[in-house]
C-alpha cells in the first residue's frame, strides 16, 4: 500500500521538515552518482535533537532518507531511487572533546578527517587512518563506508579505533553504544554494527575514537623491481621482526617515487617507530635490496608524508576505484593480473596491494561503463579463485547498475533481520547496501 | 522432554561417554570463576565437531531447552553459570589447532584450544597470539571470544576483538554460519564484531580464525616504585604524552604489593611506597633501549624512588609473575575478596583512587588495587570475610559503588571480565532503557527464543525486582554510597521484605521448568536466591576447572565448583 502512495512534492517535504526546526530546502539535483535524478528535500539539522525530530517525521510518513556528509563517497553501493529526504550532517561538524592524556577524541559526524588530523597534530597525535579520500570527506561518511588505507597494516581499521557512538534510530530513539575509554566489554559491542553500515541502520551523531601518538620519526623505503623480486622481499619482511606501518605493493601509472619507471613494481615500506628503529629497519631493507638487485629510494620526514599524500591523490584520480582482498601472499599476482587487464585496454591504471592486510585497490580511468562492468566481473572472478572478494568503492551510477557493486551473494539472513529490526519500514538508505539491504 | 529422555537424546548424538547427566556428575559445573552464585546444569555435553555442536543445539532448540557454552570456566562474571538448568555445552574437547599460515599471519583454532597453547605451538617460528589474559595458561580462545578478553598487553596490541577475523558459528537454532573474513573487510554488517564479547548469548563459535603476530625483537621491562600514587599515575600520563605506547603499564598499590610478596613470587617491595609500576616497551632491538631510557627519565621527573630495568629474562619473569599472581595472592591477606573490573579515563586515575579509598574507609573493607594503568582498567580487590554476617553483602555493595564511580567519570563497569550475571544491575550505570532495549533487540535477531545463555549480559528493561534490589543495596549501605550522595538516589518506597542479592534476578527458563529442588539442594551452600560466600582464595594449588583435554566424567572439572579456578594461585583472572 505504501508503495502506491503518491510521492509528496519536495517543497512540501521541506516545509514540513522545517517545522521540526531543522534548516530545510529543496535541491534540484541529488549529489552526483548516488541515485536516480530528481529534486528532493535537503535537510541540515544543527544538533542530535533535530536529527531525531527529522527522522521521526520521516518515519511517520514513510519518507526515505539518505544521510550524507560531504558526499565524496556516494559512488559506492547500489543505485536506487532518489530519496524523499537528504539528511546532511555538514552543520554538525564540531570537535566535541579531545583528551590528549587519554588518547581519545569525540567528534560530530560532519567534521572532516582532514580537520581532525590537523587538530590532533597540534597535540602530536593522530587517528591512524589514511583512506584515499579528499579533504572534504567527513568522519560520518568515512564511518558509514568503513573505508581504510595502507596504515591498516599496523593500526587496523575503523572497527578497531571506534570505541563509542551516539546514533539516532529511524524511529527517533537516540542510542548510545560503547564507552569513551579504550577498553570496554559492557553489553554487546553495538558500535561495530554501525561502522561500515552504509547509512542503512541509523544516523551517527557522535563518534569517539582511540588515538595514537604521531610517530616520533617518519621513514619510508621504496624498493623497485619486477614482481618476482617484490614477492621475495615481501616474504622476507613478513617473516622478519621488522615493523612496517604500511607495506604496499604498487604498480601501474603511479608517479615517482611511488613507481619510478613504467612497468616496474614497488614495495613501499613505512616505519612509524623511533629514529633508531626506523634507521635499523631501513638498513635491513637496503641490504636485502642489494641481495635481490632492487632499486631503492628512502624518504624521511615530510618527504615520506608527501609521498603518501601523493599516493592518495593518485588513487583518487581514477574514475573507477575497486577494493579487492585475498590472502596477502596471493595479492601481488592478483595485482599484476588486474594491471594486465587494464593495460590490454589502454586504460590508465594504478594498483596498490596491502601485503600484510590482504586489501588492495585498483584505480582506473579511460574506459567506458560496459568496460568497467567487465573489469569488475573479471576482477571478481580472479579474486574468487583465491578465496577473496572485490567491491566497488567508487564508480559512476551507470557502472553500478550494470554490475553488482558488492558481488552476487545475497546478504546474510541475519543482516536482513538486523535491518528489519532497526529500520522496519526501510526508511534509511533503502537498497543501497549489500544484497539490496 | 524429561531428564531421562533428554539424556537418551544427547547420548544418541554424542555417545554415553560424552554426556554427563547424573546429579553427582554435575556439581563441578555449578559455577565458573565467579563463585558467588551457583546452579546445577541439566546435563553437560562434550561435542568434538561443529556438526555435533549443531546437532545438540538443534535438539535443545526444538525442545525449548536452555543451554550455554563453556570453555575452561575461568570467567569472572558468571557467564557460564547455569541458573536455569541449562544444558552446558563444554567445548574443551574441541581443542585442536586446525591450521597455521605463517606467511599470511593467520591461525585457525577450535574454541577449546587454550590461549597459551596457541602461542606455544607457533613460537618456534617466532610468532605469538597477542591477547594475554592472566588466565592464559588455562583459558580457552572460545572463552576469550565470548568475553572479548583483554590482558596486560592490550594497551598496544588491542583486545580479542582486534585479533579475531572470522569464525564459524552455530546459531542458537542449530544452523551453522560463517561470519567475518580471514582477510580484509567482510561485506555487510560486522556481525562477527557483535558476536565477539556477546558472552555466549548469540551463538557458539566452533572454528575461529585469528591473527598471529611476529614476536617483537626487543623487549625491555622496568619496575618503578613511587612514594605517592599521584606521581605514579602522572608518570603513566607522561609516558603516553611523550608519544610512547608501551606494550604494558601495570600498577599495584601497597596492599596488593603486600599480598603478592606473601606469594611464591617474592619481589620484596618496600612497605612504605604507595605504588609500583611495571612498564614494558617492545619493538625493534635497535630502538627499545632509547625508548626505555625515555621511560626511566619520565619516572625520575615524577619523583620515582627507585626504578630498575630488568637485567635478565628471569628477573622480568619474576616481576610479571608477581603481577599476574595478584588476584590469587589476595587470598593471603583476606579470607574472601571480590575482583572488580572498571575502566576510567586514565587521566582521572588519581581522583578515582581517592574515591575508592574513601569508599574503603567508609565501609571498613580494605581494597587492594591492581590495574592495567595504561588503559585505565582498574581491578580493585575488595577484601572481606564471609563468616561475618552481612559482610558479603557489604562487599558486593562496595564493588557496585566502585563501578558507579567508574561510570560517573565517563568510564565503564567492565573492561575485560564481562557482565555475566555479576554486573547486570550495574549496566544501568551506563546505559538507558532505550540503549538496553536496542541491545536486547539485537539478541532477539540471533537468539529469538532466548535459549542460548539466557539472563546474562543485559538486564531486562526496568524490571521492578531489579529496581528494588538496587534500592536495597543503596539503603542497606547508605554509609558507602553516602560518599557520593548525588548519584545514590533511587526513587520510590522501599520493600523491606525483598532481600535478594544484586544479581538474583535472572529470567526464568523458557520452558518453564523450575529448578529441581533436589539438585539445587545438592549445590549447597549456594542457592539460586542469594550470594554465596566467595571462593576461599587460599585454595591456590588445585587444578583449574575443566582444563582442556581432560576426559569428561573423570578429571574434567573435578576441581571446579567451590574450589574453582585456583590455578597457580590465580583465580582464572582475565586481567
Amino acid at each position: 500500500m505504501d508503495i502506491l502512495q503518491t510521492r509528496m512534492a519536495p517543497e512540501d517535504v521541506a516545509h514540513i521538515l522545517a517545522g521540526a526546526g531543522a534548516l530545510a530546502e529543496v535541491r534540484p539535483n541529488p549529489p552526483e552518482a548516488v541515485a536516480e535524478g530528481g529534486a528532493a528535500a535537503w535537510v541540515e539539522p544543527q544538533d542530535e535533537a533535530q536529527v531525531a525530530d527529522v527522522l521521526r517525521v520521516c518515519a511517520e510518513r514513510r519518507w526515505t532518507v539518505i544521510p550524507v556528509g560531504a558526499g565524496t563517497q556516494l559512488g559506492a553501493g547500489h543505485v536506487g531511487p532518489a530519496p524523499d529526504v537528504w539528511l546532511s550532517l555538514s552543520r554538525m561538524n564540531r570537535l566535541l572533546d579531545h583528551a590528549p592524556g587519554d588518547l581519545v577524541v569525540t567528534v560530530q559526524p560532519g567534521l572532516t578527517l582532514a580537520a581532525l588530523q590537523a587538530h590532533l597534530a597540534d597535540a602530536r597525535q593522530m587517528l591512524p587512518l589514511d583512506p584515499p579520500v579528499d579533504d572534504t570527506a567527513t568522519l560520518g561518511g568515512i564511518l558509514a563506508t568503513g573505508v581504510s588505507g595502507p596504515r591498516r597494516a599496523l593500526y587496523g581499521t575503523l572497527r578497531d579505533m571506534t570505541i563509542a557512538l551516539r546514533v539516532v534510530y529511524p524511529d527517533g530513539r537516540v542510542i548510545k553504544t560503547g564507552a569513551k575509554v579504550v577498553k570496554n566489554v559492557a553489553g554487546y559491542d553495538m558500535t561495530k554494527l554501525f561502522v561500515g553500515s552504509c547509512g542503512t541502520l541509523a544516523v551517527i551523531t557522535e563518534a569517539t575514537f582511540k588515538l595514537r601518538p604521531l610517530p616520533l620519526h617518519r621513514e619510508t623505503v621504496f624498493l623497485t623491481g619486477d614482481l618476482g623480486q617484490i614477492q621475495a622481499l615481501r616474504r622476507r619482511i613478513v617473516g622478519s621482526n621488522l615493523i612496517p606501518s604500511r607495506l604496499e605493493i604498487l604498480g601501474g601509472a603511479f608517479r615517482a617515487p611511488l613507481v619510478p619507471s613504467p612497468g616496474a613494481w614497488t614495495l613501499a615500506v613505512d616505519c612509524d617507530e623511533n629514529r633508531a628503529s626506523a634507521e635499523a629497519q631501513t638498513r635491513q631493507l637496503l641490504a636485502w635490496a642489494k641481495e635481490l638487485s632492487l632499486q631503492t629510494e628512502v624518504a624521511a620526514g615530510e618527504a615520506a608524508d608527501a609521498a603518501w599524500a601523493q599516493y592518495r591523490d593518485e588513487i583518487r584520480e581514477g574514475e573507477l576505484c575497486l577494493r579487492f582482498q585475498a590472502k596477502p601472499s596471493a595479492l601481488a599476482e592478483l595485482a599484476e593480473r588486474l594491471q594486465r587487464f587494464a593495460g590490454s585496454r589502454g586504460w590508465v591504471s594504478r594498483v596498490s596491494a596491502g601485503a600484510i592486510s590482504g586489501v588492495g585497490r585498483w584505480s582506473v580511468s579511460g574506459g567506458d561503463a560496459p568496460g568497467y562492468a567487465q573489469a569488475i566481473r573479471e576482477g571478481r572472478a580472479l579474486c574468487a579463485e583465491q578465496g577473496g572478494a572485490l567491491v566497488v568503492e567508487r564508480a559512476a551510477a551507470e557502472v553500478r547498475t550494470l554490475v553488482n557493486p558488492f558481488g552476487a551473494s545475497p546478504a546474510h539472513p541475519l543482516m536482513e533481520q538486523v535491518k528489519r529490526t532497526i529500520d522496519p519500514n526501510g526508511v534509511l538508505s533503502p537498497g543501497r547496501f549489500v544484497g539490496g539491504i | 522432554m524429561n531428564d531421562a529422555e533428554l539424556a537418551r537424546a544427547l547420548t544418541g548424538i554424542l555417545g554415553e561417554r560424552r554426556v554427563l547427566w547424573k546429579p553427582n556428575q554435575l556439581h563441578a559445573y555449578a559455577c565458573d570463576g565467579y563463585t558467588a552464585r551457583q546452579g546445577l546444569p541439566r546435563a553437560v555435553v562434550f561435542p568434538e565437531t561443529t556438526e555435533e555442536v549443531a546437532a545438540v543445539v538443534k535438539l535443545l532448540h526444538d525442545h525449548d531447552i536452555p543451554f550455554l557454552p563453556r570453555g575452561a570456566g575461568t570467567g569472572l562474571s558468571g557467564g557460564a553459570i547455569p541458573l536455569h538448568r541449562e544444558v552446558i555445552i563444554s567445548l574443551v574437547r574441541m581443542n585442536k589447532l586446525l591450521s597455521v599460515d605463517f606467511e599470511n599471519l593467520r591461525a585457525v583454532v577450535q574454541p577449546g584450544l587454550v590461549n597459551l597453547t596457541l602461542t606455544k605451538r607457533i613460537t618456534h617460528q617466532g610468532f605469538y597470539y597477542a591477547p594475554d589474559p592472566s588466565s592464559q595458561s588455562v583459558c580457552t580462545i572460545g572463552g576469550n571470544l565470548a568475553e572479548n578478553a583483554g590482558g596486560s598487553h592490550c594497551l598496544k596490541y588491542g583486545v580479542t576483538t582486534n585479533h579475531i577475523v572470522a569464525a564459524k558459528i552455530v546459531l542458537p537454532d542449530g544452523t551453522v554460519t560463517e561470519l567475518g573474513t580471514p582477510y580484509g573487510d567482510a561485506p555487510g554488517y560486522d556481525l562477527l564484531g557483535l558476536v565477539v564479547g556477546s558472552e555466549g548469548t548469540l551463538g557458539i563459535a566452533t572454528e575461529i580464525t585469528v591473527r598471529i603476530l611476529k614476536k617483537p625483537e626487543g623487549v625491555k621491562t622496568a619496575l618503578a616504585m613511587f612514594d605517592r600514587v599521584a606521581d605514579a599515575s602522572d608518570t603513566v600520563s607522561g609516558i603516553i604524552g611523550a608519544g610512547i605506547i608501551p606494550a604494558a603499564i601495570e600498577m599495584m598499590d601497597q596492599l596488593a604489593m603486600q599480598a603478592v610478596d606473601k606469594s611464591n613470587y617474592h619481589v620484596g617491595y618496600p612497605t612504605d611506597i604507595e605504588a609500583v609500576l611495571l612498564i614494558e616497551v617492545d619493538g625493534l632491538a635497535a630502538g627499545v633501549d632509547e625508548v626505555m631510557d625515555r621511560v626511566v627519565e619520565i619516572c625520575r621527573r615524577h619523583h620515582v624512588r627507585t626504578v630498575k630495568v630488568a637485567q635478565s629474562e628471569a628477573e622480568r619473569a619474576l616481576w610479571w609473575s608477581s603481577r599476574k599472581m595478584a588476584f590469587g595472592a589476595t587470598g593471603r591477606i583476606s579470607p574472601d575478596y571480590i575482583v572488580q573490573d572498571g575502566v576510567i579515563p586514565r587521566t582521572r586515575l588519581t581522583e578515582v583512587l581517592q574515591r575508592i579509598a574513601e569508599i574503603s574507609r567508609e565501609s571498613g573493607l580494605r581494597i587492594a588495587n591492581v590495574f592495567h594503568a595504561g588503559d585505565g582498567n582498574l581491578h580493585p580487590l575488595i577484601c572481606y570475610d564471609s563468616r561475618i554476617p552481612g559482610e558479603t553483602e557489604k562487599a558486593i555493595a562496595v564493588g557496585s559503588a566502585v563501578l558507579k564511580v567508574c561510570a560517573d567519570v565517563g568510564g565503564t563497569i567492565t573492561g575485560e571480565h564481562g557482565v555475566g550475571i555479576e554486573k547486570l544491575e550495574e549496566m544501568r550505570f551506563m546505559f538507558s532503557d532505550d540503549d538496553l532495549a536496542a541491545q536486547l533487540e539485537i539478541r532477539s535477531v540471533f537468539n529469538p527464543k532466548d535459549l542460548c545463555n539466557p539472563g546474562k549480559l543485559i538486564p531486562q528493561p526496568s524490571r521492578c525486582a531489579e529496581v528494588k534490589n538496587a534500592r536495597h543495596i543503596i539503603e542497606d549501605n547508605w554509609q558507602i554510597f553516602g560518599t557520593f550522595p548525588e548519584h545514590a538516589r533511587v526513587l520510590g518506597p522501599a520493600h523491606a521484605n525483598d532481600r535478594r542479592g544484586p544479581s538474583a534476578t535472572g529470567t526464568g527458563p523458557k520452558d518453564g521448568a523450575a529448578p529441581d529442588p533436589e539438585l539445587v539442594g545438592a549445590a549447597a551452600p549456594a542457592s539460586d536466591l542469594g550470594p554465596a560466600p566467595a571462593v576461599r582464595a587460599e585454595v591456590a594449588t588445585g587444578a583449574a576447572p575443566s582444563v582442556a583435554g581432560t576426559a569428561p566424567g573423570g578429571a574434567a572439572g573435578a576441581a571446579a565448583g567451590r574450589d574453582a579456578g585456583g590455578f597457580e594461585g590465580d583465580l582464572g583472572a582475565q586481567g
